[in-house]
């Protein structure tokens, strides 16, 4: 049973996967990207790492990629358009793929990486917690950090931009999103 | 889930049947009956929603249908959208367009399988069910970008963004709001957060005053994560024809309706599972011989309705009043709220 879950979600997975990276128009990529996330949240799910599998979607599925979305939305046709792939950039990116799929080939071949079997408590959110809580504290709170620095810097950017632009732009042609919020908060 | 494989082995259907085939059957059986009460449900409050906003605007809203205050006006409405012509936008982009609402509508129904009508009626008991409720709806915000991108159109591409940046930002203060609730309890299992509020009327997380406040800023939010008045920007009549789906028609348009009604029970019935007792009717000696899921239907119809009131009752917002009020008011209270129950916890223990 666990097998043919395995196989059906990890197939739709590497499918969509694929046709996220070959669709033309990246909105539509985006939504196939979607898909393979919901499949991996899947495949999470029947490893019964139900916190993992729940965070990948809430997070990658519905806050990262609606993210991705509104960004793609913004920016203008021409921009959208996918043009074809430089094949110098192709080629280094299919060596990388194979590289990589080697690589990983190999170490579960070697067999010398085997986590051996955990119990089905082993993705509650209390165990996952209780990890990210003792042993992995240090490098939790550095990501909280780094987090917190980069939404710093977006702010500070918006800013200085919004602040240069006020001069010259017109009050029709004010930005929505988050820079054009603060400076009618601002006002 | 559990309870109908119960009742299958018992009616005697299970005689014979391999364990696989009995659990794919109760699933089958357990997504049946939601599905049929989602759809069920949402005409329901459609009905109500225009009676009540008649009633507001002093006149009577449907009639006829049904002879009695057309309590089959939905059920008319159904049949006539569903034998509307199936019209699609020029260019529109045939995938998207198509999967819109299958997204609005699955995102919502999804959510129904952790809601705890009652000790035994869940579908199913998750861990992380709040967790989980919260990350089924944001496949309606998928549906809504879908919907708006597909419909080559611009005021539906102008209720897609809204929408997004609209349900992403309150989505936070949302999550935030019941971590107090989640902390007390300890747990992120629907059934064990209404379960803790066994008892009397005030052992109800709605009168612990920090819990308070994480129910007045749940109830602001979930109005602007199902996009209703006063946060309805998305689809605002006034400016954007219908918002993401002005280029919906017949059926499909009806699953966006669906979808939205069966979003406001789930918001609805989260927080009374998390805040207004569950399944209990905060008198102990009536616990014991009311049935649970009727009690747990009705608190979540109630505060359906205070949805559908609110929105006959107040004007809508700005745009940047609606960001303002969320990142600015929203986040840093319940952040706050969140921190001094943490103190407050610490200190006594």
């Amino acid at each position: 049973m666990q097998g043919l879950f395995f196989y059906l979600f990890g197939t739709v997975a590497v499918i969509s996967a694929l046709l996220t990276i070959t669709r033309r128009d990246p909105v539509t990529s985006a939504f196939w990207l979607i898909f393979c996330f919901l499949n991996v949240a899947a495949l999470f799910a029947t490893l019964s790492a139900h916190l993992i599998a729940v965070l990948q979607i809430l997070i990658y599925a519905g806050a990262i990629m609606v993210f991705f979305l509104f960004v793609t939305m913004f920016l203008g046709k021409e921009k959208r358009s996918a043009e074809r792939p430089n094949p110098v950039v192709f080629g280094v990116g299919v060596l990388t793929v194979g590289a990589i799929a080697g690589g990983l080939m190999r170490l579960v071949r070697s067999g010398s990486h085997d986590f051996g079997e955990v119990g089905p408590e082993h993705g509650t959110i209390e165990a996952v917690s209780r990890l990210l809580l003792s042993n992995y504290l240090f490098a939790f709170e550095l990501t909280g950090l780094l987090l917190t620095v980069a939404m710093v810097g977006a702010v500070l950017l918006a800013r200085r931009e919004a602040k240069g632009a006020r001069a010259t732009r017109t009050p029709a042609g004010a930005p929505s999103g988050p820079a054009g919020v603060e400076e009618v908060a601002d006002a | 889930m559990e309870a109908f494989q119960q009742m299958l082995s018992q009616a005697g259907w299970a005689q014979g049947m391999q364990p696989w085939a009995l659990s794919g059957l109760a699933m089958l059986f357990a997504g049946g009956t939601i599905l049929g009460g989602v759809a069920v449900g949402a005409m329901f409050f459609i009905w109500t929603e225009r009676k009540v906003a008649g009633y507001i605007q002093s006149r009577y809203g449907p009639m006829y249908v049904g002879h009695f205050h057309g309590v089959l006006q939905s059920i008319a409405d159904g049949v006539k959208l569903l034998l509307k012509e199936d019209i699609w936008p020029t260019d529109a982009d045939k995938f998207l367009f198509r999967i819109a609402p299958l997204l609005v509508f699955t995102g919502a129904f999804l959510s129904f399988v952790v809601l705890p009508f009652g000790p035994d009626f869940v579908g199913a008991s998750l861990d992380i069910g709040l967790f989980y409720a919260f990350a089924t709806s944001s496949l309606v915000v998928m549906g809504v970008i879908a919907a708006g991108w597909g419909s080559n159109n611009k005021w539906s591409l102008y209720g897609a963004m809204r929408g997004a940046a609209q349900v992403i930002s309150y989505e936070i203060p949302l999550g935030l709001a019941v971590l107090p609730v989640v902390m007390s309890v300890g747990s992120l299992n629907l059934g064990t957060l209404a379960e803790a509020q066994r008892g009397w009327l005030w052992s109800w997380h709605l009168f612990n005053p920090i819990f308070f406040v994480s129910f007045v800023i749940y109830l602001i939010s979930s109005l602007a994560e199902v996009n209703r008045v006063p946060f309805d920007l998305p689809e605002t009549e006034s400016e954007l024809v219908s918002g993401y789906h002005t280029e919906y028609t017949g059926m499909k348009f009806a699953f966006f309706f669906l979808g939205e009604y069966a979003d406001m029970f789930v918001v609805s019935a989260i927080a009374v599972s998390v805040f207004l007792g569950g399944w209990y009717t905060g008198i102990p000696a009536v616990d014991a011989f009311v049935p649970a899921p009727l009690v747990f239907i009705l608190k979540s119809v109630f505060l359906v309705f205070v949805q559908i009131w609110l929105r006959w009752t107040l004007p809508r917002l700005r745009v940047d009043q609606l960001m303002y009020v969320c990142w600015k008011v929203f986040i840093p209270l319940s952040l706050a709220n969140l921190f001094i129950y943490g103190l407050i916890r610490s200190m006594v223990g």
